[in-house]
């Protein structure tokens, strides 16, 4: 093939794809008023995408063991649209657990107080850690006199970092804990919400109450699993600089993982156990 | 918790032979460290399996109870285990042996003898599928990911049951193993014959009579008639009238459709041509394994060898009749074990279930009496809401009801126990377990707590035994 016949082929095949690309009439989208289907609601466990699959029975059966995202198929070298968005919309719901702050009418609906740590706002609470484990004076006192004096167990929720996972479980969780304890003639303050909170706020938390057990539940760091997963933090009589290990800790709470309300059952047990081993965290031998 | 190992017996008591075998079962923790405790059985091990022997019969009808219990107290002495080691496992009593005028009394007392909680079982189904899991078939269609159909043939009854993904999907039972046809030591005069034995011979144009002998090719047309009707069972061959009259219960159903065949069951060595290990059997059956080594099962290479033949019910019945329950469950004051509570099922997947919960409860207590366990499936990942109001109409239910037994499905048994307990008086005994399937018309044995008290092993069984053979 000579130079010219080349340069011919690559011009026709140009020219071919310049029609091709010239755009076309996009079908004309009727305002239906309806929604596009929300990817969100998706369960990925159940979701199989590749194409002309030698076993999809099978495969969807290993997806059920997994969050893992298999079984996604491909469209040439890359994730299908419907992979990326879905990818994209999970990044962006850790983000936003992240970054926003526990809605105030949340807040009222719970009849929550809620005090704040000594961060300014939440920029200052994902960059000063040291910040978010610490009360002013002034607050530390209004908690103090928000507790009742001869409050056993002290109860209270924390944004941490993912006010999706407050807003998910803390209805679901809470009544369980606070029946629980205080059916078995246990005294449960009523629980109040600490904004910009980290896990060790227990520490003076439980200095200035003197409860015996102080039990927080927070926000984990999100991941693209879910952004809805809780962790309790609960420690016997804990003091500030006390070593971490004196904690028993319970995540994983949320509605792929532990159920708020089993996670709730078995917290109120955990408790009771502290209180009559009088230990907590690698302490207590469970 | 630490790993705590348990030993389990089972104690298989068939047509022709009675089988019993020992286990250790590992119970460990399988959750992380920072999550709720998720115990489950981890590991099992055959530690020692008895000799195969004959089930010793009184006459035509009767097992010889006192003979049975010598020989299986022989297997505990050479596996030197005692009963009291036994912490828990399963008498079955399969086949034919099933219909013997004093089965159930027979299995009853060699359970109370074998160990603290060792329950009586028996039931086509159950049978079916615990020598499918016995046999390795379950397992086999979770690693391939494939439908297996596992066909144990025994010497009375051949019991068949499809697993895809590890779990049962469908099972059935037939008239049909290799001891239908008894033979004289010369193994050509016909000795005794069942019923179905003389259906299959008159359906090859055959009349049985006993003193009768039969030529190798007249045994071999039984034999290869008896292993077509397995084709019927299992869709490879179009059903003929016969299969049905062959039917226990219930058979397959008609559009099954396997990828694999596994075969289990004392016939199944001569399928595999393994000798059977016993002494000479005088009977159809190694005919039988060889006219179905020769059908259309092993045409396309569809057939796969368990890991257990023989042995595959009395494993199924000691290492997988157990299971255990959820790690967050709720009892109070109950005496454990509970043995042989009939299950009521009552649905409760969705909160609008849960107005007239309690009357549909009321409604099974009326019909079992008043003594039943209730299963309920129970909702995923309940609200609060679901769960207190689902307490609220199970406590006005199960009120003035004893024993109080709640089972779910789903996570919930905790925190919907511990909402019970507040709406009862004080210190009234229940159990509410989550974490076990059942169905409507199963009985459960429920055992003393295990795993430092955060599970129960539950051991599901059926309604085995005929009204007449029951008294």
């Amino acid at each position: 093939m000579t130079e010219q016949q080349i340069r011919a082929v690559v011009e026709q095949v140009l020219r071919q794809l310049q029609q091709e690309g010239k755009p076309q009439a996009l079908p004309k989208q009727e305002a239906s008023g309806d929604a596009l289907p929300d990817i969100m609601a998706v369960d990925l466990r159940r979701q199989y995408l590749v194409e002309h699959p030698h076993d999809q029975a099978a495969f969807l059966a290993m997806k059920e063991r997994t969050p893992a995202r298999i079984g996604v198929g491909h469209a040439g070298a890359r994730y299908r649209t419907e992979t990326m968005l879905r990818f994209q919309a999970d990044h962006a719901a850790a983000q936003d657990a992240v970054f926003s702050d526990v809605p105030d009418e949340f807040l009222q609906q719970m009849g929550w107080t809620a005090f704040q740590t000594t961060c300014e706002n939440r920029e200052e609470f994902l960059t000063r850690p040291d910040k978010g484990r610490v009360f002013s004076a002034d607050t530390l006192q209004k908690i103090k006199a928000a507790v009742p004096a001869g409050t056993q167990v002290v109860l209270y929720v924390a944004d941490g970092l993912s006010s999706s996972a407050v807003h998910a479980n803390a209805a679901n969780i809470l009544p369980v804990i606070l029946e629980g304890l205080r059916g078995a003639g246990l005294k449960v303050n009523d629980p109040f919400f600490v904004r910009f909170g980290r896990v060790a706020t227990q520490d003076q938390i439980g200095e200035a109450t003197g409860a015996d057990v102080v039990c927080v539940l927070l926000g984990e760091r999100p991941g693209l699993v879910t952004a809805e997963s809780m962790s309790a933090y609960i420690a016997y009589r804990p003091t500030v600089g006390m070593a971490e290990s004196r904690r028993t800790v319970l995540a994983n709470i949320h509605r792929g993982g532990t159920p708020a309300v089993e996670a709730g059952a078995h917290i109120v047990d955990l408790i009771q156990l502290m209180l009559e081993k009088k230990a907590s965290g690698t302490d207590l031998p469970i | 918790m630490r790993e705590e190992e348990l030993l389990s017996v089972g104690i298989d008591i068939g047509t022709s032979t009675t089988q019993c075998v020992f286990s250790r079962l590992t119970l460990s923790n399988t959750a992380s460290a920072f999550s709720v405790p998720r115990i489950r059985i981890t590991d099992k091990k055959i530690l020692y399996r008895a000799p195969v022997r004959l089930t010793p019969l009184l006459g035509a009808d009767t097992i010889d109870a006192s003979a049975l219990e010598a020989m299986i107290r022989e297997d505990y002495r050479e596996a030197g285990i005692a009963p009291s080691d036994i912490k828990l496992g399963a008498v079955i009593i399969t086949g034919e042996t099933a219909r013997k005028a004093n089965a159930r009394a027979v299995t009853q007392a060699l359970s109370r003898f074998a160990g603290e909680f060792v329950v009586a079982t028996a039931g086509p189904a159950l049978e079916s599928i615990l020598a499918g899991r016995g046999s390795g078939a379950s397992e086999l269609s979770a690693k391939k990911g494939r439908r297996v159909l596992n066909l144990d043939i025994g010497g009375g009854t051949t019991n068949m049951a499809l697993f895809v993904a590890g779990d049962p999907v469908c099972d059935g039972c037939l008239d049909l193993g290799g001891r239908l046809l008894r033979f004289e030591s010369d193994r050509q005069t016909v000795l005794s014959f069942t019923r179905a034995m003389q259906r299959i011979a008159e359906d090859v144009g055959m009349v049985l009579r006993e003193g009768q002998r039969l030529t190798d090719a007249d045994q071999d047309r039984l034999a290869e008639r008896m292993a077509r009707i397995l084709e019927e069972a299992a869709g490879l061959r179009e059903r003929s009238a016969l299969y049905s009259q062959l039917v226990v219960e219930h058979g397959l159903p008609e559009d099954i459709r396997a990828d694999l065949f596994t075969f289990s069951g004392g016939v199944a060595d001569c399928v595999y041509g393994l000798s059977r290990n016993s002494a000479d059997f005088c009977d159809l059956g190694e005919r039988l394994g060889r006219a179905v080594a020769r059908s259309r099962f092993f045409e396309q290479e569809r057939v796969v060898r368990p890991n257990e033949t023989s042995h595959a019910t009395v494993i199924g019945v000691g290492a997988y009749s157990v299971t255990v329950s959820g790690s967050t469950i709720q009892f109070k004051n109950v005496q454990l074990p509970m043995a042989s509570l009939p299950v009521a099922s009552v649905p409760f997947q969705s909160p609008s279930d849960i107005s007239g919960l309690a009357s549909a409860i009321e409604e099974q207590y009326r019909i079992f009496d008043g003594e039943c366990a209730i299963y309920l499936q129970g909702v995923q990942s309940p609200d609060w809401s679901t769960v207190s109001d689902a307490a609220k109409e199970i406590a006005r239910a199960m009120a003035e009801h004893e024993p109080k037994v709640i089972i779910l499905r789903e996570d919930m048994a905790k925190a919907l126990g511990q909402a019970l307990g507040r709406l009862w008086p004080k210190d009234t005994p229940f159990l509410c377990l989550d974490g076990i399937e059942l169905m409507y018309g199963d009985t459960v044995d429920i055992g003393a707590p295990l795993g430092d008290g955060r599970v129960v092993p539950v051991i599901v069984k059926t309604f085995a035994f005929s009204q007449d053979a029951g008294r």
